[in-house]
């Protein structure tokens, strides 16, 4: 084993450079990928000034349902500022909360509550009017339907037991509460798809992706090794050649599994996202498995890289991430079993391509123990 | 003693060696002679295990060839017709490579000297920078590390050149003398063939290489 360990070391510190960058790969493109995608929403939030002439609970309500929006980043400015940055395209457009909204709101009243400016260049602000219009309408229905219901309690019991507030607080909560159930829900069915604050990206699964990738790339050792007219010289040594592959393979796991270790760290420090690190080296040991017994069928190189680049886009695809929102629907039980990737997402040890992939290495051992007779 | 009695090896219908027979004592050096395609390497890597004969039996001393197929290998030093050395690594590290491989161990020191021997002293330098020479050279030295007791050597010396050859066909002929080792060899060199072989095996229809050799004095057995 040690001279296995050694020989391996003595190879591999021929293509150091290819090394590592195949090893960091993984952990280099989650980064980027996250970096750019992060920046891109950012890039597609449209930034909307708010002038509120009254600082009353409907016109701050009105705020902050607009922060939440995941499409805007409202900026709260005097009335001055706003219609400058206007001017000078900053904000896209700006809305002014008039004096006298709250009370416009609770009569019903939705004439002249709202003010706006935009530009020539204000390429969402219709849509942006339309959100603000639906919270206003939203706003205005709850106090309607509070109106209702303490008419309809006066009418019934003479008596006025709730007030105006507490039907809208109680009303607020119950669509609160019903959001928090539709979120759980849509997480439980789609993994991949999160719900308030556009997308949040599950940096293991842009590393699944890639660690896939790169480890197939990485694992070209075994054609070139197999093809080596060296081979020969295996017949005389005291390592047999089946044997040392397989410690070579060992040797892989070990090192790669090291990367993961390091790996989850900088993810929990960059992104507080922890994993299991259990599940973590059941996935690794299964792509490092699956890409040996793949390239030991593949004679050139470069197969195998068009191979490794066409399975990842496929496991792209199956697992939906490519359409963040639910993918194209086949999110079906079966899918998922092949899929050896949602295994790994959903925290789970990938037990059957594990199992698998065990079997195919040992009818793999025995075929060129035969070999070598 | 090698003995081999009476292999046949075909591939597909084709018939390479048809009923081939002869013992190599220790302390011999046999060439192997015959045209292109003959079946000179393949016998040599029927005998070097490496390729399994269609007939026949062969014995290294009492170990059967069928039976005893790891005892046999750890005895055998096989210097193939296509150079078997890691382009990457340099001379030092395709010995030390090898040497972590080989069933002895060796120190530097007489990894290095093993080189001196076939007179290759690029010790630091990068096998792929190294001649064609110098690669044969190397592909000789690495076969030797584990001081075999059979050598089997396919066209060691193409492309070397005169003055090394020499000297490698001195190291030869004292590895078998004083060691006892029992050497086979191919060569398309006639001169090489007639100078270092105490007998000379020949194979193929052609009876060229045959009556040459008789002329020259040589002990041929013809296949
Ligand atoms: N694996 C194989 N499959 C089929 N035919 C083979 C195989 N190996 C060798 N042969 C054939 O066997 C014959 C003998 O080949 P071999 O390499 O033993 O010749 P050789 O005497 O060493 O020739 P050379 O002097 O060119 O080295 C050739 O006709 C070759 O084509
Ligand atoms: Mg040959």
């Amino acid at each position: 084993m040690k001279d296995v360990f050694i020989t391996r070391f003595m190879l591999l510190k021929k293509n150091k450079i290819s090394l590592i960058i195949w090893l960091l790969a993984p952990i280099a493109v989650t980064i980027a990928f996250l970096a750019t995608a992060n920046t891109v929403e950012d890039d597609f939030t449209v930034p909307v000034g708010l002038v509120l002439e009254e600082e009353t609970n409907s016109a701050l309500e009105l705020y902050e349902e607009m922060k939440e929006s995941p499409l805007v980043t409202v900026s709260l400015l005097s009335e001055h500022d706003a219609i400058r940055q206007v001017e000078q395209h900053e904000l896209d457009s700006v809305f002014i909360v008039k004096q006298g909204y709250e009370q416009a709101i609770e009569s019903g009243d939705r004439r002249n509550i709202l003010e706006s400016y935009y530009s020539d260049r204000s390429f969402a602000y219709n849509s942006v009017k339309e959100m603000i219009v639906s919270i206003i309408q939203q706003e205005t229905g709850r106090v309607k339907a509070a109106n209702t219901v303490m008419a309809l309690e006066k009418e019934l019991s003479g008596s006025q037991k709730w007030s105006k507030t507490e039907i809208i607080t109680k009303s607020n909560q119950i669509q609160a509460e019903e959001d928090l159930l539709n979120n759980e829900f849509r997480y439980l069915g789609d993994k991949f798809s999160s719900s308030n604050s556009g997308i949040e990206w599950n940096p293991w699964m842009i590393w699944a992706f890639a660690a896939m990738l790169f480890t197939l790339f990485l694992f070209d050792w075994v054609i070139k090794e197999r093809n080596a007219i060296v081979g020969i010289r295996f017949y005389f040594a005291k390592i047999k050649f089946s044997n040392y592959m397989l410690y070579s393979l060992s040797f892989y796991i070990l090192l790669l599994f090291i990367i993961d270790l390091l790996t989850a760290a900088a993810f929990y420090l960059l992104y507080q996202n922890s994993i299991n690190l259990i599940t973590l080296l059941s996935y690794r040991i299964t792509i490092c498995l699956f890409s040996f017994l793949l390239v030991c069928l593949i004679r050139k190189t470069y197969v195998s890289y068009v191979l490794a680049i066409a399975l990842t886009l496929t496991l792209v695809v199956l697992s939906g991430a490519l359409l963040p929102f639910g993918g194209i629907g086949v999110t079906k039980e079966w899918l998922n079993l092949l899929n050896p990737l949602s295994r790994f997402l959903s925290g789970e040890w990938t037990m059957e391509w594990l199992g698998l992939c065990l079997t195919g290495v040992l009818i793999w051992y025995v075929w060129e123990e035969k070999k070598y007779a | 003693m090698l003995s081999i009695e009476s292999i046949s090896k075909s591939f597909k219908r084709k018939k390479i060696i048809n009923d081939l027979s002869f013992t190599a004592e220790a302390g011999e050096i046999v060439g192997l002679v015959g045209e292109n395609g003959a079946g000179k390497s393949t016998l040599l890597n029927i005998l070097a295990t490496t390729m399994k004969p269609t007939a026949g039996d062969i014995y290294l001393n009492e170990s059967n060839y069928r039976k005893d197929i790891k005892t046999i290998r750890k005895h055998i030093g096989f210097v193939p017709q296509d150079i078997a050395i890691w382009d990457q690594l340099t001379v030092q590290e395709n010995m030390v490579f090898f040497e972590k491989l080989s069933w002895k161990n060796r120190s530097k020191q007489q990894l290095q000297e093993i080189c001196m021997d076939m007179s290759l002293d690029r010790w630091h330098d990068p096998v792929k920078n190294l001649s064609g020479g110098m690669k044969r050279k190397l592909n000789l030295a690495i076969s030797l590390i584990h001081d075999p007791t059979v050598l089997l050597l396919d066209e060691p010396t193409v492309g070397i050149d005169l003055k090394s050859r020499k000297e490698i066909g001195s190291y030869l002929r004292k590895q078998a003398t004083e060691n006892g080792k029992i050497i086979i060899y191919t060569s398309h060199d006639m001169d090489e063939i007639k100078e270092l072989c105490d007998r000379v095996i020949t194979i193929g229809e052609d009876p060229f290489y045959t009556e040459l050799l008789k002329k020259a004095g040589k002990k041929v057995l013809s296949f």
